[in-house]
């Protein structure tokens, strides 16, 4: 037998192999019948044609298509359960094979990775290279790229019902190769896979020759580009604060700062509630204890709201769980319309700001309530019952990667998932933060421009000052009364109802978990009952009253 | 089972994570937060700290776990604010310079309403007017006669009040629920000069300061409005100290201290905002 290679050793095709002395291990993941064997046999017939000498590993019991090519090349055979049962022989048995087929010879390996098997394992089979001789595949081979092929038609299914070990491959593949599936469709999947995946760059499985440019691209190195963009953040920074002067650049910093620093804490408590109600509440007691009856359910979502007194940062999350935990839509967005303007604390800010005048109190939560139930209930209809979710119907998967461990803890998969979540909706703050920082530097002349006379018009702009601004609904109040010597009760009582339950904030926060079309139409919503009722509530004189 | 190589990503995230939670520290320690939040903010700051560091330790135990697909592009959501506060900037110091969310009327309660404060119910009942419990001191009351905080700068006799940089808000919103309780008193007061806004007549402006309610989103002036001949020659935003006699005005038709002006001299700049509660 052969003594086993020390690396690096020459290699005559290093042209060929980008890894360099080792030769690259490429892997098509993918479920049973998802186009594997198809997609592996055409890109062999391509390798060879190109004068490349690969060889095939195949954990895939199940015959799919036949793949003459693949099968020229007498590929090794492994069963799922020898690599479940067994990872170390199973190991083995691959460095074996491809010493028998002498390493010096061999250009590429192309795996045929089973459906059912988390990609931990391939990493298993297929460990890093390192400097000492380890016996193992490390020591002359490396995994270069994993792709996945999904069939168009099943795999939103697959992925709602099959399982964990798909949802770890879409999430921690390369790229994704999509079958059976064209125009409106494929573009409908690429945003689902994005879902599990961000960023990830889905290919039509007849795209053969980008397929194999995306094969042979060199893998990102992220931590390099995050500290390079750090280099050029500061850089950036440092170069406008010259441009522009310190003034208009550090108003900007420091606004940032404070609504981040203001919606970090809360932000945090949404996160862990929301995945407390993921991890230690199953779906079946949501749907065996939520109220049947509808009114129940808004008086359910209107009481959570009162109880949790947290601000709109925290209710996303919140949201988001619930939507998913299938609770019904139309008591979910109550709880999101009503959770900000309703909570105890908001009610006291709002005391405090206007001077103890507990009619205006009564009037914002007395109006918030009613706007939230109006909100609730045009969001009733069947229609929207699904798909809003970018994970559409994928209820329990969250891209985090806790369902693809089946092995973790409860605590585990909680903490994971506050923190996936955590990232996830605190990039739509930051952007957020930044925006509403931006608009309230550049935009403070809007506030001076004046209220014009009548209702409707200084509504609308306090309205859209509100969403504009993102100011956290726990001090919002402060800012309203600021503008009572230019406009209306009437606009301040809009500014007061709507610029908790919907600003630029919110609206990036909840696109990153809910379709584009859902989220403007929320917002819409929001907006137009909100205007609405505020509207009528003043022109009907409940203005006087609160004189 | 055996150690594998170092994750990348796991690293990444304890690094960015620490540094956050040790930003927010620092900030809540050294009292630099002040410039970002108001100080009620800061318990929540701690947890916030908290909760990031068990974070951190949990991405630990996933240190030498691998794992192919890495990124890196979350972590600016940490590593963005740290680099903010540490890269140069300044604090806002008058309205123009932050382009604030100022309506015109957040200076006390011009809009008819008491100013808000967080220990002093707002009461209508008449009360005698409070001589100090000692020399200099004047005592707040709340709504039923008890004592509900204290202060300084305070002279019955000479009629005078000397308003410390320190209970600048505490002082307008005790002004502003009794102005003729003080009505004739020389009061001194140190803020920036706010002018030329639609609720200011051509002959008032309004010694500033910055109130932060909850966070720098929501700075707004407050202040008391000043009745004086030469509002032209002064310069917007600069940094004064005022003397002026007390004299209960109207605004909008609810009663308003005004301050008749008697000095005007320049002065340092105060750094430190105004926090309510």
């Amino acid at each position: 037998m052969k003594q086993p290679f020390s690396p690096p050793f020459a290699r005559r095709r290093e042209a060929v192999s980008p890894s360099g002395d080792y030769i690259p291990v490429f892997a098509i993941t993918g479920f049973l019948d998802a186009g594997k064997t198809t997609l592996l046999n055409s890109l062999i017939q391509s390798r060879l044609r190109e004068g490349i000498n690969p060889r095939c590993i195949l954990f895939e019991e199940g015959e799919e298509d036949p793949a003459p090519y693949v099968e020229e090349l007498k590929p090794l055979r492994l069963s799922i359960r020898e690599v479940q049962r067994n990872p170390a022989a199973a190991s083995k048995k691959i460095y074996q094979y491809l010493l028998e087929q002498d390493p010096e010879q061999i250009d590429e390996i192309w795996v045929e990775w089973n459906g059912m098997l988390p990609i931990r394992d391939l990493q298993a089979l297929f460990p890093a290279p390192s400097r000492q001789v380890t016996m193992t595949t490390g020591d002359f081979c490396r995994l270069q790229k994993i792709l996945h092929v999904g069939d168009g038609e099943a795999l939103e299914r697959l992925l709602g019902g099959a399982g964990a070990a798909l949802a770890d491959q879409v999430s921690g593949c390369d790229f994704i190769v999509l079958r059976n599936a064209r125009d409106r469709e494929f573009r409908r999947l690429r945003q689902l896979l994005h879902g599990l995946n961000p960023g990830v760059s889905v290919l039509r499985s007849d795209w053969l020759r980008d397929i194999e440019k995306a094969l042979q691209k060199p893998r990102p190195a992220p931590n390099t580009f995050f500290l390079l963009s750090l280099v050029y953040f500061c850089a950036a920074y440092l170069l406008l604060r010259l441009v522009l002067g310190g003034t208009r650049v550090d108003g900007v910093v420091n606004v940032f700062l404070g609504i981040l620093l203001q919606a970090v804490p809360f932000l945090l408590i949404g996160v862990l509630l929301s995945s407390a109600i993921q991890v230690f509440i199953s779906d079946r007691l949501i749907a065996e204890k939520f109220p049947k009856h509808p009114a129940g359910g808004f008086l359910f979502a209107l009481l959570a709201g009162f109880c949790l007194p947290v601000c709109d940062c925290t209710s996303i999350p919140v949201f988001r769980s619930i939507v998913r935990k299938g609770v019904p839509l139309s008591a979910a967005v109550t709880f999101l319309s009503a959770a900000p303007v309703i909570n105890p604390v908001v009610m006291l800010s709002t005391w405090y700001a206007f001077g103890g005048n507990w009619k205006i109190v009564a009037c914002r939560v007395g109006l918030g309530l009613f706007c939230a139930v109006l909100i609730g209930l045009s969001f009733s209809g069947a229609e929207y019952k699904s798909g809003i979710l970018t994970g559409g119907g994928l209820g329990a998967l969250c891209g985090c990667g806790c369902a693809s461990d089946p092995g973790a803890g409860k605590l585990e998969s909680f903490m994971l998932h506050a923190q996936s979540e955590f990232f996830s909706v605190g990039k739509y703050l930051l952007l957020g933060a930044f925006v509403s920082a931006l608009f309230q530097t550049m935009g403070a002349g809007l506030s001076r421009t004046g209220a014009g006379e009548g209702l409707l018009l200084p509504l609308l702009l306090m309205m859209a000052m509100a969403f504009l601004f993102s100011l956290c609904s726990s001090s919002d109040a402060v800012v309203a009364r600021s503008f009572a010597a230019q406009f209306p009760m009437g606009a301040l009582m809009g500014f007061l109802v709507f610029g908790p339950m919907m600003d630029v904030k919110n609206v990036l926060m909840l696109s990153g978990s809910f379709s584009k079309k859902f989220v403007f139409r929320l917002a819409f919503t929001m907006f137009a009952v909100c205007g609405a009722v505020v509207f009528a509530a003043f022109f009907l004189g409940l203005g006087e009253v609160l004189a | 089972m055996k150690r594998g190589a170092l994750n990348p990503q796991a690293a990444l995230e304890i690094i960015c994570l620490l540094s956050f939670s040790g930003a927010l520290i620092y900030l809540a320690l050294s009292g630099a937060y002040l410039s970002y939040v108001a100080p009620r903010v800061k318990p929540y700051l701690f947890f916030s700290a908290g909760a990031l560091l068990v974070c951190a330790v949990f991405s630990a135990t996933r240190l030498f776990r691998p794992q192919y697909r890495r990124r890196s592009a979350h972590c600016f959501l940490l590593a963005i604010p740290v680099l903010l506060v540490l890269l140069p900037h300044q604090q806002i110091s008058t309205v123009s310079s932050g382009g604030l969310l100022t309506g015109g009327s957040a200076f006390g309660g011009s809009d008819g309403q008491t100013p808000a404060i967080s220990s002093t119910l707002p009461s209508s009942s008449p009360e005698s007017p409070e001589t100090g419990a000692e020399d200099g001191v004047y005592t707040m009351e709340g709504a039923s006669g008890q004592v509900i905080g204290y202060l300084h700068g305070y002279d019955a006799e000479a009629k005078t009040i000397t308003i410390p940089d320190s209970e600048f808000y505490n002082w307008c919103s005790e002004l502003f629920m009794y102005p003729e309780r003080f009505e004739g008193f020389e009061i001194t007061m140190t803020g920036f000069v706010l002018k030329d806004i639609p609720s200011l007549n051509a002959d008032e402006f309004v010694p500033a300061r910055l109130m932060m309610s909850c966070c720098a989103a929501d700075l707004s002036p407050c202040g008391i409005v000043c009745k004086y001949d030469d509002v032209a020659g002064l310069a917007a935003d600069s940094w004064i100290t005022v003397s002026g006699t007390l004299q209960v005005g109207s605004f909008e038709g609810a009663p308003e201290p005004q301050l008749h002006v008697s000095s005007i001299e320049p002065a340092e700049e105060i750094t430190d905002y105004v926090y309510p509660y």
